[in-house]
């Protein structure tokens, strides 16, 4: 019997070290104006949370070094979630546990959904940069950072039937929550515009061989690929659509415009066009130039759109709390933040209005050697 | 007389913390976190079953802990039914599931039924995500409404850790007594000796099949709870890493133990969290750690305790040092 | 169609090599090593390193990386194998998941979360026969696994170092009998999986690219291709991924990409069931 004392023992100083394992005291209205994140450092997903954080933690020391927002410091409290749903709701309870102003989250759309019912519960202004049109259904509290699917989806279908006059679209997507909407998007969009799907094939994150997709394509007569991959599946469809001479002209989401995409798909990717929330590194933009300038100073890397939209984001909630003079309760928060009626981030524009579809301008750039360069911008009202 | 009395003041002291830690708790997130190994533990005993006591590796039990999420989750949300019903049949669909696995299991062992559970695990798992037309696909089932009492709504973490702690009380007794029936001995039999059982008049098919299905049941029940506590399941949640994650927590905790899986699902759902200091480092250290007590106590945290265990042992010297 | 045989064969004979790699641990100490696609991963990034921050000739990279991971695969079998080998087998394979959870993430850590990316040994270009592509990478890796087959069949058979872990994987205690070293032969037998999962790593690094989860996926599947072959056996685990990896290719094709993932673990539940041997199990591993 004296072990079961003993286990109750371990279990105690288990639920002790716990609690005391960092509790952190209520904000007031005159100390730091905190902001959290809930961002993937560790797990599969750690290349892209990298770049939303540094994006994030770059915006909160220039807000802090200016003065921060109305007299008061930011402070960014950063919490991982993992790759995982039940990680993202610890982080996200944790974050809020802080009482933060607004909480950024992650780009996995089914990640923002794990914690959808919190943040409308609690009334936290949340940012989330999933791009899945279903985020906004019935959650009145998420307010985008990243252009919704549907627009790239239509920028994209309607780039490859009437601008570039091919009708017959092949659609090649990842089996997951991103892809699949894309794809269903995609198919409405080119039917829409004229054309027609003539193949519908995909291929799930870890898969490194599209010989059998790609075939079926060719078989298809297909005349374009809009493909909506991730980093890896990008670079291997770029790869293999020349590799296995199939050659047909690609339109890509828009992980295939960026740094790491490009290291490595190489020549792969010259020629390919992606349809992007906005072109940091070619776009003819003073500010946008600066910009990456100062980002590839303070890491040594190049920055991609996740890094610019969660600096964006920051910036955002700054306009926000100024628009409600000062104020920082979630009501004034949303308030402000749909007072937002054409801010310029860096690589996109954001007018929030009655709901959280803020950013509103997507480009279609093609990729060149030196970079992708603009060959159109679609902004919606 | 005094350790007796020591004894019970524990079990007494234990039992007040337990019914009062939600409000000992300062938050949320806190509350939310036990309550989420509240949830593993129930799916973790699943697993003891067919690991523990009858000594079959399975490494599909998140794919059941799926089934019971989406089964119910599907019930409550596409076909209008309550919790209370959709309970009982989505830990009868992940049994169902269970029973398909046992039966082509029955004459594996070892590395081919690891092997062959992965392989169900990451098939359910795909069909989750790729059968649109019935479970959403990837975008997963959201607005799962919370479970009502009544006119009770369990929506609320301190609530939800009440009803969760009721159902390991459950599943606790269920399971200690299964370890004490004949029921229990059969499998504990089969572990041991599979020919000696079956020559004891043991129906091997019946106990192997009924164990998988006993565990798939835990953790379909397991899976019904975590859908309506959680108000939005997705497929990418029951994948292989998740069943590595639930057999590491049998383990640690104490295989062929009624409180084992409980402490190895506490322990396990901690550890993340006290490690969030750590950053990137603290999965690093969780693949050491497994190490670390895969080398020291392969048996578990329980056995460490036990008569025959270290801590059991260096206890009981303590013991007699002092009462010389 | 041809060109579906073709690639098929490619990515057959990568799970082919990493099932060598497996199998060959499996008979000598009846373990998995569930860590052997993080080797892999180890063995693509030490060449990755050599290739991109120091510049060396490819084929320099891959030498070195396989010596490397030789040394490697000492060190992991005498921390995370050695202390456990009275063990029954399933602590031995959690640990090894516990190693492999270590290495991701240390991998992560060392080499940043990016994925790198080095040209294969002939660089980028297709060979163009017809209309069918051919990858020269894919060609190396065949090539390569064919070599191998070769080797390991002489090397086992042959030789008296081979001979003698042979004997070891056969029965350790008879062959302690004999007077063979038997921790001896075991590192070897580590050591040489290592190094074999290290040229699975650099060949494939063009192909899968070089992150912290290239290996997972890679080594299950090539589990259930060894099993699908015959577990235990070297032809086996050759021919089962072999196999494997062409009907991966057509059933995608032809019934549904979607379920591509699914197809591998369908094949090997039906051969479970309907084979139990696997289909060209010759040796049953004794040691189930």
């Amino acid at each position: 019997m004296k072990n079961r004392v003993n286990m109750m023992v371990v279990l105690f100083s288990l639920v002790i070290s716990f609690l005391a394992a960092g509790c952190r005291s209520g904000s007031d209205t005159s100390g730091p104006i905190r902001i959290g994140q809930t961002v993937a450092l560790t797990g599969e997903r750690t290349s892209i949370g990298e770049y939303l954080a540094a994006g994030a933690k770059m915006a909160v020391d220039e807000i802090n070094a200016a003065g921060g927002i109305k007299g008061r410091k930011v402070e960014l409290i950063q919490e991982d979630s993992d790759d995982t749903n039940p990680a993202m709701v610890n982080a996200y309870n944790k974050v809020l546990s802080a009482k933060p102003v607004a909480i950024l989250c992650n780009d996995v759309s089914t990640q923002n959904l794990a914690i959808a019912a919190i943040a409308n519960k609690e009334k936290m202004p949340t940012f989330v940069g999933g791009t899945s049109p279903v985020l906004l259904q019935g959650n009145d509290w998420f307010f985008r950072f990243r252009p919704s699917d549907v627009l790239a989806a239509q920028a994209s279908a309607r780039f490859a039937v009437q601008t570039l006059g091919k009708k017959k679209v092949a659609i090649a997507h990842l089996t997951d929550d991103f892809g699949m909407a894309g794809r269903n998007f995609l198919t409405k969009y080119v039917t829409d515009f004229g054309g027609t799907v003539v193949s519908d094939e995909s291929y799930n994150r870890l898969d490194r061989d599209f010989t059998a997709q790609l075939e079926n394509i060719r078989k298809s007569g297909a005349e374009v690929i809009i493909n909506w991959a991730d980093t890896y599946t990008a670079a291997t469809m770029m790869r293999q659509n020349k590799q296995l001479g199939i050659n047909l002209p690609l339109i890509g989401s828009a992980a295939h415009g960026t740094p790491t995409t490009s290291k490595l798909a190489g020549e792969a990717a010259y020629g390919v066009y992606v349809v992007m929330d906005g072109v940091v590194a070619q776009v003819k933009d003073p500010k946008a130039e600066e910009w990456v300038k100062r980002f590839k100073q303070r890491y040594n890397k190049e920055p991609e759109f996740n890094a610019t939209a969660a600096y964006d984001a920051i910036f955002l909630i700054k306009q926000a709390i100024e628009n409600a003079n000062g104020a920082t309760d979630n009501e004034s928060i949303k308030k402000g933040i749909f007072a937002i009626r054409g801010y310029s981030g860096i690589a996109n524009i954001f007018k929030y209005e009655n709901n959280g579809e803020g950013p509103r301008q997507v480009v279609i750039a093609q990729i060149q050697a030196n970079g992708p360069i603009v060959k159109e911008a679609v902004k919606t009202e | 007389m005094k350790n007796r009395l020591l004894q019970k003041l524990a079990w007494a002291l234990l039992l007040g913390v337990l019914l009062v830690l939600p409000h000992l708790l300062p938050n949320n997130y806190y509350r939310g976190v036990v309550n989420l190994s509240l949830i593993y533990a129930i799916v973790a005993m699943g697993l003891n079953f067919i690991y523990g006591y009858t000594g079959y590796i399975s490494f599909a039990q998140a794919g059941f802990f799926g089934v019971g999420a989406y089964t119910s989750a599907l019930l409550v949300v596409d076909a209008h039914w309550g919790f209370w019903s959709a309970l009982p049949i989505a830990g009868l669909a992940a049994a169902a599931c269970g029973v398909a696995i046992g039966i082509p299991a029955l004459k594996l062992s070892s590395h081919y039924l690891a092997m062959a559970t992965i392989g169900f695990g990451i098939i359910i798992q795909m069909v989750m995500q790729n059968w649109e037309r019935l479970t959403h696909g990837a975008s997963g089932v959201h607005d799962i409404p919370s479970i009502t009492i009544g006119t009770y709504n369990v929506d609320s973490a301190v609530g939800q850790y009440y009803f969760l702690l009721g159902f390991l009380a459950l599943a606790m007794f269920v399971t200690w007594a299964i370890d004490n029936s004949k029921l229990g001995r059969s499998f504990k039999a089969v572990r041991e000796d599979e020919i000696a059982a079956s020559s004891a008049g043991i129906d091997l098919t019946f106990t192997k099949v009924f164990s998988f299905a006993l565990s798939a049941f835990f953790g379909g029940v397991g899976g019904s709870l975590y859908a309506h506590t959680s108000s939005y399941i997705s497929p990418d949640t029951f994948s292989f890493d998740q069943s590595i994650v639930l057999f590491t927590m049998v383990l640690v905790g104490g295989a062929g133990t009624v409180c084992g899986p409980v402490i190895g699902a506490i322990g396990l759902t901690l550890a993340p969290e006290l490690l969030r200091f750590l950053k990137e480092y603290y999965m690093a250290l969780v693949g050491v750690g497994i190490v670390l007590i895969m080398i020291y106590m392969p048996q578990g945290v329980v056995h460490l305790f036990s008569q025959d265990g270290r801590v059991g042992r260096w206890l009981q010297s303590v013991k007699q040092r002092s009462t010389r | 169609m041809l060109q579906l045989l073709i690639n098929g064969l490619a990515m057959g004979a990568i799970y082919a090599l990493v099932a060598l790699g497996i199998v060959v641990i499996a008979n000598a100490v009846n373990v998995v090593n569930f860590a052997q696609g993080e080797n892999l991963m180890l063995g693509a990034f030490v060449a990755a390193t050599l290739t991109l921050t120091f510049k060396l000739p490819i084929l320099a990279a891959y030498v070195i990386s396989v010596i490397v991971l030789a040394f490697y695969g000492y060190v992991f079998q005498r921390l995370a194998y050695y202390p456990l080998r009275q063990k029954p087998f399933i602590t031995i394979i959690i640990s090894t998941i516990g190693v492999s959870m270590f290495l991701k993430n240390i991998a992560r850590i060392i080499w940043g979360a990016q994925p790198l990316y080095f040209s294969g040994l002939f660089g980028e270009k297709s060979i163009m026969i017809g209309r069918f592509a051919v990858n020269p990478q894919h060609l190396l890796i065949l090539g390569i696994t064919g070599v191998l087959f070769l080797f390991q069949h002489y090397f086992f058979n042959r030789t008296y170092l081979g001979r003698k872990m042979q004997a070891t994987a056969q029965d350790q205690e008879a062959a302690a009998l004999m007077g063979i070293k038997v921790s001896r032969m075991i590192a070897f037998t580590f050591i040489y999986s290592s190094m074999l999962a290290a040229l699975a790593g650099v060949l494939l690094a063009p192909v899968f690219y070089v992150s912290a989860d290239m290996g997972g996926m890679l080594g299950l599947k090539a589990f259930a291709a060894s099993i699908i072959g015959g577990f235990g056996s070297v032809p086996g685990a050759i021919l089962g991924g072999l196999f494997l990896g062409i009907v991966e290719i057509l059933c995608a094709a032809y019934v549904s990409s979607l379920y591509k993932d699914a197809f591998a673990f369908i094949v090997l539940i039906l051969v479970l069931a309907l084979l139990p041997r696997g289909l060209f199990g010759e040796k049953i591993s004794t040691k189930v």
